[in-house]
């Protein structure tokens, strides 16, 4: 009995100390790390927006770097964010405006699908006509590290610049295995999958023929509505 | 949540989307225990046992507790606490029930607990925003999956124990290759069905 | 039992005992990060941290842990320490964080931790737990990192993600450059990779006790 009892005080004793720790860790991190998220967010929203820190620009970078990793200086990259990006609600949901010379130059959106191990969300930004897609960027993946991983690395987003949906409703996003050129060069409705990683390439195509066509059509409907909440 | 049926998760979680042959979590006690049919479907049982439990539980655990009290971030430590706690659990059951299968199973019956199929499928039906039904489906038919692939293995290396096999080879060696074949084998169900 | 000297834990957990090619442990892992170098990397040094440490505390609290529910106290202060680790990582160094990020879970369900501390740490002193605890973690760090290496040599065709293999077809005068081994990227070359790796291994290992006989 003596033993019993011991036993459980034990398990309820290890496990409020372990537990208490772990708050503490949490309760004294959570603010910084919602400040590096914010960040994060900040970096994806400008990449997508094709905006990079003075001095760097899409072929300056490393291909295989993310978003994540693009050296912006903290003050630079506040000061570009709330220069050039607004945000308006429609419809319940949040969308970006890229203002350039005080007009709108292109909208951005939250938008997700799944991929082979879990959820994708991603930042699609597209151009003023609505089209062509600026950029893409990646927030959350859970994807295989070293072959779907590789979605977010540069290399692979850049075949979203200039992408070709004049024509969605009739012509979708497809995907190719090889693309000699990019979107940016010969504008096309295409991008190159990700070798040994085809469901996680595929995840990307369905999420954006599937959440695409919404907003397209929402913004369309909206933009004197946007322009006028945001005084342009 | 998906609209999947759970008969279709159960189904494809045990062939499409076997956790250890397409997912590779698994693996340890895969090649270890795999030397005889009798040891190795007694684990997979053990497996198939833990798993169908540890999903309803880490389930109800997730949605009902972690979740309304906004401690998502202990999922980790709560679903591998749940899933040790089961295996304690099994390891009196086992040893009162079946003392030869609990020699011959060693540490891999504690090694349940860190065995990452188990804990993978509690993450995976968290990820998937599976109810309850499909979950508890999800936990069992993975665990046959992982059975069945279990058990190949072992009739496999069980009929190569005359053959002729470099002397280095023998054991771990030889079973990675089998193993490495059965993978490919399965590369070619992905994306039939599916799962979420 | 005989209480094993520090060099000796040293060359069992390295190569004698290895975790990975003889006690076969850690496998889930070993084909999921090894197709590349880096990842491969981090990997190894979260996973001789955590072995390290929690085979620390384990060890100190071991006599009055109620063996009953000693597997739960096993888990409980591995992935407590994995859960603290990551934390720590995303605050304040969010990019290494985010490349240890889906292994996380690897690293608690990782055989070789709760091997550990259920055969070593669970009946040892602390010094000797610890030291245990960063060798295995070693001896599982050195063998991936050789799988690792040339999974990413010919499955990527690079070394540490700078092309080698590219310009060397296009040195040896193959115009058409290199084209990757895509099986090597993917498990089954993991598997391929780790048998050979321990074919090799086994007929040295069985050449010493020939010589010796």
């Amino acid at each position: 009995m003596k033993k019993a009892l011991y036993t459980i005080f034990f398990m309820v004793a290890i496990t409020i100390f372990f537990i208490t720790i772990l708050a503490i860790t949490n309760e004294l991190s959570s603010k910084k790390i919602e400040d590096n998220y914010k960040i994060q967010v900040m970096k994806s929203i400008l990449y997508a927006f094709n905006l990079y820190p003075v001095g760097l620009s899409d072929d300056k970078i490393d291909a295989d770097i993310v978003s994540q990793d693009i050296s912006w200086d903290k003050d630079e990259l506040f000061k570009v964010y709330n220069e050039k990006i607004r945000e308006v609600e429609l419809a319940n949901k949040k969308i970006f405006v890229y203002i350039e010379n005080g007009k709108a130059a292109g909208y951005g959106f939250y938008i997700s699908g799944k991929g082979l191990w879990g959820e994708i969300q991603a930042f699609c930004a597209v151009n003023f006509q609505l089209s062509h897609l600026l950029g893409l960027d990646f927030l959350k993946q859970s994807e295989t590290p070293g072959l779907g991983a590789r979605i977010t690395e540069h290399w692979f987003k850049r075949y979203f610049r200039n992408l070709d949906i004049s024509n969605f409703s009739e012509k979708k996003i497809e995907m190719v295995r090889k693309k000699e050129k990019l979107n940016t060069e010969v504008s096309a409705n295409t991008f190159e999958a990700v070798t040994g990683a085809t469901l996680t390439s595929r995840g990307v195509l369905n999420m954006l023929n599937n959440e695409l066509k919404d907003y397209l059509k929402l913004i369309k409907e909206n933009k004197g509505k946007i322009s006028k909440e945001l005084s342009l | 949540m998906p609209e999947l049926s759970p008969l279709v998760i159960f189904i494809a979680s045990i062939f499409t989307g076997n956790i250890l042959l397409v997912y590779f979590l698994g693996m340890c006690s895969f090649l270890s225990v795999s030397r005889q049919i009798k040891t190795a479907f007694g684990l997979g049982i053990a497996v198939t046992f833990v798993l169908a439990i540890t999903s309803a539980v880490n389930y109800i655990v997730y949605y009902y507790i972690l979740l309304p009290f906004d401690i998502e971030y202990l999922r980790f430590i709560v679903f591998i606490a749940t899933i040790a706690g089961v295996v304690q659990l099994l390891e009196m059951i086992i040893e009162r029930f079946s003392e030869v299968l609990y020699i011959n199973l060693g540490i891999f019956l504690p090694l349940i607990t860190v065995n990452c199929a188990i804990l993978g499928v509690s993450l995976f039906m968290i990820i998937r925003h599976y109810n309850f039904i499909q979950s508890v489906l999800f936990g069992a038919g993975s665990g046959i999956g992982w059975t069945l692939a279990i058990i190949s293995m072992a009739a496999i290396r069980e009929r190569l124990v005359e053959k002729k096999i470099p002397a280095a080879l023998h054991g771990p060696g030889i079973a990675l290759i089998i193993a490495g074949i059965m993978a490919m084998a399965f590369i070619g169900f992905s994306g039939i069905v599916q799962l979420q | 039992m005989k209480v094993k000297s520090i060099g000796e834990i040293i060359i069992d957990d390295l190569w004698r005992d290895n975790p990975v090619i003889v006690q076969i442990l850690g496998i889930c892992s070993t084909l999921a990060v090894t197709n590349m170098f880096l990842n491969t990397l981090i990997m190894g040094l979260g996973l001789t941290f955590v072995t390290a440490f929690s085979a620390l505390v384990l060890s100190l609290i071991r006599n009055i842990v109620p063996s009953r529910i000693r597997m739960i106290v096993q888990t409980l202060i591995i992935s407590s320490f994995v859960v603290i680790v990551d934390i720590i990582l995303k605050a304040y160094v969010p990019n290494i964080s985010r490349a240890l990020g889906p292994y996380v879970g690897l690293i608690i369900t990782n055989c070789i931790i709760m091997g550990r501390l259920e055969a070593f740490a669970s009946s040892n002193k602390p010094l000797l737990s610890f030291v245990d605890g960063i060798f295995s973690g070693l001896g599982y760090t050195w063998i991936l990192l050789v799988i690792a290496f040339f999974r990413e040599l010919l499955g990527f065709g690079t070394i540490l993600g700078i092309r080698v293999m590219d310009p060397l077809m296009q040195w040896l005068g193959y115009s058409d450059g290199w084209v990757q081994w895509s099986i090597m990227i993917m498990a089954p070359g993991g598997f391929f990779m780790l048998a050979s790796l321990i074919w090799i291994l086994n007929n040295h290992k069985l050449k010493q006790l020939n010589n010796r006989r």
